[in-house]
């Protein structure tokens, strides 16, 4: 309520709180969104605590850490410029008594301090996780491109009327002006598990490219924004503007000629095209580029940027329309609603369907990944129709494209950790049961999409007809169902696609076959390469390639061994022995201090060494020094895990996967399989049931999991999904079956009664005793 | 009387299309004054230039005594301003805007502004999004207003307003000028502008047709109904003595309005022969308007196309 003796903000007051209010919700769904996402991370981090969390986890808590203030300024961009532009406050503003200057100092103010302030909680878990340094770099090299998008993005929005094409075209005019110093970072990219290395940052044409950006940006936007804030309100910058009118007066001049009129579908059709088009070429062109730039790393970028692109064009379908209201004109001529929306899909669907197929094979192509190319094409129309049905719920398109990968990216995380969960806590089942489940979720995938199509059919005449539809909540709700049934269709039938009563006299034939076409040099890595090892979960693509990666790493490591080993003989072993264990006293000395970049890569170096060197030696038949490289490798593991549990995690694990790959022989040189309780370290996260379960596989060392497991209660038995949810409980005990269908030891080690129906009894038959 | 706008001989162009051609005009303080024309006749521009919002091809402005590109702040500060669409933010509650409004100005406009929404019955808790288009009107006018501004200009203020609150607005726009303060407006809204305006200006395709305090130009001009015995034969010669306005002839009838009309004149014309019925009277401000908006000489222009295309006709 007013109060007449109500006391009168400060000048300065008043346009803080005023740009504050704008970008309030934006900043209250991007950072709750972000955190929440983080948490879900932390929450599925502790329930698979030793299943390879490290590299991805951290990756993923600082890049959402990293990547939401530069969302913040995107929204911050749109509402404070493009949107005020477009809804005529800035008229109104510009009509106060108050300078450009001040203006734009507050705008700037609430968008970079404010971003910042309101993304200071995303860092938290990173700084409890990561070390200092890392976190310093990150935040550094993320301040740097935050203020470099805060700058250009004003600038785009206050040149260009349409705040769509001018984030769009700010942020390609970056990713173009940086791709140049980005070129390098890419090679190194997937060595560091998320975007651009730390210490790439101080690279000089990056640090040149930066410093140029802000430097003229900010020459610019003070210019762009005195200009618009006085005369040139109504300036509108199209350099096709008078071409343009002409063509449309010929074209009505030859209409008016016409005997004939245009149909319904016709003038529709084009009237999309006009809408459209160039907003859709302009999504395509970066599309294009951003996939050129991330097409050489592995870890998926591109595919993330091609998603975005997807978003963008289903976002685009219909925005022309929802600005001003310009539907309301079809809608008052009485245009069926179920016409207008397929004059509109008919049109961005042309232009993304297209693009986006041939995207996709020329990617199945370079990199022989076929058997994605179903999942890319049900995730690309997933995408696209989350952005269409969020163009058609919400006025604002910078509130429409927000939402819409606000919305994909938590159904992807949300999917991910559920999938993973699932798959994950059946650590037997993972190999072939894997794979068989996510075919299965990528068949129900085209559910998702299809419940958004009809929506957004379901929705148009709610859209069309009613003054204050409410159609954002309709598009949550309906983004929630659509995000969720492909996991819960494929948790019901999934069952259905393994066979009932499946043949368990044939054998198992995929290590055989791995070893076959296993280059020589990689035999060492064969079952980790090949994700044979139960122990190894393949939760995604990612991972998968990061294990690829690790094991790289230590292959080269064997190599570089062998080859000095062929060269000097035993005297090589003794002298690479040596700086080892003064590395080892050096970082203990050290480890008083906080863990710095440099020395965790120094020590997850030395872990994988150990290992491998451990390994040939022990193939040399150096069986007292072999003994003595895995127990020093477990000194150095509990080292590891006690200065810096997260970020040594993979690669100790690596070292166990080493270990559990040793021939029998070695294993009985070294004194029977009884030597794992002493060279398997006791407390720390790889002792957990992953690696249990990766033992219980080798027939040497399941005699350990007897002596160490009490009582082998599979995770089935902790799970109230799988308990309380039939159709899961069939799926996994059909899969396990078939994966374990040789091994007796294994079933001997099932609680009784596990098993149940068909499966049982065929079991029961085949192992009587 | 002092000049509280100056405008001398400005012009603006917009590439090739010419949006005021020439135009000068004085404004002096303690009035209101109505800028009267056709949709596109130059009114909003030549506001925004009052306003610094334009620069000027040639000429130049003065506002308060100030040049409106060189000291826009100063302007905002002494002027206050309604647009034709007035951008409130919308997530604004009504009291809000006024809150928000009020860091930019001295002490005493919350007061006024409160007293303002009470005048118009506006809910101060609603969102601005809530409100009718009438409404906002009022809010952008409580805003406009509540600061006491010296000049108050507003672009088609009363579009959307109901007839009362229009008559009740337009009436205190006289109490404004009657303390003192001048008021620009430019309306569509003839009828109620012709009640409370003091002086008219009405701008045609970009130039100015006239500028008058409204009472000299309602004297100088009369209309004349004049009905002729036969309108192949020429006028009476005093019809040379008047300044035609604008002229329509239907058979024999010929509608004019005219600038110079005496009580001799009258008698003269009454004296001819081929005149058997003559009606003059005062205009209102509506037929000036119409009589201003389409000129004799664009008349003239016109009849003499018709007569060369019908001509033509008769030839083929």
């Amino acid at each position: 309520m007013l109060r007449a003796n109500q006391n009168k903000p400060s000048l300065w007051g008043s346009l803080l709180w005023k740009d504050f209010q704008q970008v309030k919700l934006a900043f209250l769904v991007l950072v709750g969104g972000a955190v929440c996402m983080q948490l879900l991370l932390l929450i599925f981090a502790f329930l698979t605590s030793d299943r390879e969390q490290s590299g991805p986890f951290l990756s993923s808590l600082l890049g959402i850490a990293s990547v939401t203030p530069i969302l913040l300024a995107l929204a911050c961009s749109g509402m404070l410029i493009g949107h005020e532009r477009q809804s005529g406050n800035w008229a109104w503003s510009s009509s106060l008594p108050v300078s450009w200057k001040k203006s734009l100092c507050s705008k700037l103010i609430v968008a970079s301090l404010g971003s910042l302030f309101a993304s200071l909680p995303l860092g938290i878990l990173p700084a409890i996780f990561a070390t200092v340094d890392v976190v310093a770099s990150y935040f550094g090299l993320t301040l740097l491109i935050f203020l470099q998008v805060i700058v250009l993005c004003f600038l785009a929005t206050l040149l260009m009327r349409d705040t769509l094409i001018a984030l769009l075209v700010a942020g390609t005019v970056l990713t173009v002006l940086h791709s140049f110093s980005l070129i390098p970072v890419l090679h190194s990219w997937p060595m560091n598990r998320f975007g651009i290395s730390p210490d790439v940052a101080p690279r000089f044409w990056f640090s040149f490219l930066s410093t140029s950006v802000l430097t003229v940006g900010l020459g610019l936007l003070v210019s762009a924004f005195r200009w618009r804030w006085t005369y040139g309100q109504m300036t509108k910058i199209a350099f096709w503007q008078e071409r343009a009118s002409a063509i449309v007066t010929g074209h009505f001049r030859y209409r008016e000629s016409a005997s004939s009129r245009p149909s319904e579908w016709w003038v529709m059709i084009v009237h999309s095209l006009r809408n459209s088009f160039v907003m859709g070429l302009l999504v395509l062109a970066n599309m294009v580029i951003c996939t050129i730039l991330f097409l050489r790393m592995d870890d998926g970028l591109h595919l993330f940027f091609v998603l975005l692109a997807l978003i963008a064009l289903g976002v685009i379908t219909f925005q022309s329309d929802q600005m001003l209201g310009r539907f309301r004109f079809l809608a008052d001529r009485g245009i069926a609603p179920w016409k207008l929306v397929m004059s509109r899909l008919a049109v961005s669907l042309g232009m993304a369907f297209p693009a986006y197929l041939v995207f996709l094979i020329a990617l199945a192509f370079s990199q022989g990944q076929f058997d994605r190319l179903m999942l890319g094409l049900f995730a690309g129309a997933i995408a696209f129709s989350l952005g269409a049905l969020a163009s058609m719920c919400f006025r604002s398109q910078v509130m429409a494209i927000g939402a819409a990968i606000l919305v994909g990216v938590f159904s992807f995380i949300i999917n991910g950790i559920l999938y993973s969960w699932v798959l994950h806590d059946q650590q037997m089942l993972t190999q072939v049961n894997g794979g068989a489940f996510e075919n299965i979720l990528i068949l129900f995938l085209p559910i998702g999409a299809l419940i958004l199509l009809v929506s957004i059919f379901w929705m148009a005449r709610r859209w069309l007809v009613l003054d204050k539809p409410n159609l954002e909540v309709h598009f949550l709700w309906v983004s929630a169902l659509a995000s969720l049934s492909p996991f819960c269709f494929a948790c019901t039938f999934g069952f259905l696609s393994i066979p009932y009563s499946p043949d368990l006299s044939k054998p198992v034939e995929s290590s055989q076959a791995i070893e076959h076409i296993s280059p020589d040099g990689l035999s060492i890595m064969d079952p980790l390469l090949a994700g044979d090892l139960p122990g190894i979960a393949i939760l995604s693509r990612y991972q998968s390639e990061t294990m690829h990666m690790i094991a790289g790493s230590a292959n080269g490591a064997v190599s570089t061994i062998r080859n000095e080993l062929k060269e000097k003989g035993d005297q090589a072993i003794r002298e690479l022995l040596e700086p080892i264990f003064g590395e080892l006293d050096r970082l203990q000395n050290e480890a008083k201090v906080p863990m710095s970049y440099g020395l965790n890569n120094k020590l997850n170096l030395l872990i994988i060494r150990t290992a491998a060197l451990a390994t040939i030696v022990l193939e040399e038949k150096e069986t007292e020094l072999g003994l003595r490289l895995w127990k020093l490798n477990r000194e150095l593991q509990d080292f590891a895990s006690k200065v810096n549990a997260m970020n040594s995690q993979g690669v100790r694990k690596t070292a166990m996967y080493l270990l559990l790959d040793l021939r029998s022989e070695d294993v009985q040189m070294m004194g029977g399989a009884e030597i794992y309780r002493s060279l398997i370290p006791s407390v720390s996260d790889e002792r957990a049931e992953s690696i249990q379960y990766s033992l219980a596989r080798q027939q040497n060392t399941l005699h350990h999991l007897r002596l160490t497991s009490s009582s082998a209660i599979t995770p089935m038995h902790w799970l109230a999904v799988t308990r309380f949810f039939p159709p899961l409980l069939w799926l996994y005990e059909r899969e396990m079956v078939i994966d374990h269908r040789n091994q007796r030891a294994y079933f001997a080690l099932l609680p009784k009664n596990y098993l149940t129906g068909e499966v049982r009894r065929q079991l029961e038959q085949r192992f009587p005793e | 009387m002092s000049e509280v706008i100056s405008v001398n001989n400005v012009s603006k162009r917009f590439g090739k299309k010419t949006v005021l051609d020439n135009i000068s005009l004085k404004v002096p303080s303690g009035v209101v004054f109505a800028l009267l024309g056709e949709n596109g006749a130059g009114k909003s521009t030549l506001i925004r230039s009052m306003l610094g919002y334009t620069k000027l091809s040639s000429g130049s402005i003065s506002v308060c005594g100030l040049d409106p590109l060189k000291k826009p702040l100063e302007i905002r500060r002494q002027v206050g301003y309604v647009s034709d669409a007035p951008g409130l933010y919308e997530w604004m509650t009504v009291a809000q805007a006024g809150w928000y409004a009020s860091g930019f100005y001295p002490d005493g406009f919350l007061k006024n502004y409160a007293a303002r929404i009470n005048e118009f019955q506006l809910p101060a808790d609603s969102k601005i999004r809530d409100l009718s288009k009438g409404m906002r009107a009022k809010v952008a006018l409580s805003l406009a207003m509540a600061f006491d501004p010296a000049l108050l200009i507003m672009d088609e203020p009363t579009s959307g307003l109901d007839p009362l609150v229009r008559r009740s607005f337009l009436e205190s726009m006289i109490d404004r000028a009657a303390a003192g303060q001048t008021v620009f407006l430019s309306s569509h809204q003839i009828q109620e502008v012709e009640r409370v305006a003091d002086w008219v200006a009405i701008l045609h395709q970009g130039k100015l047709q006239i500028v008058s305090p409204l009472e000299e130009l309602k004297s100088n001009v009369t209309i004349l109904d004049l009905s002729l015995r036969d309108p192949l034969l020429a006028l009476p010669d005093e019809m040379e003595q008047l300044e035609v306005l604008h002229r329509i002839q239907k058979g024999r009838t010929i509608h004019m309005m005219v600038r110079g009309f005496t009580p001799a004149i009258e008698l003269g014309l009454s004296k001819h022969a081929n005149l058997f019925e003559i009606k003059a009277m005062r205009p209102n401000l509506e037929e000036l308007y119409l009589g201003f908006t389409q000129p004799y000489e664009s008349i003239q222009a016109r009849e003499r196309n018709e007569q060369g295309k019908s001509n033509q006709t008769e030839v083929a």
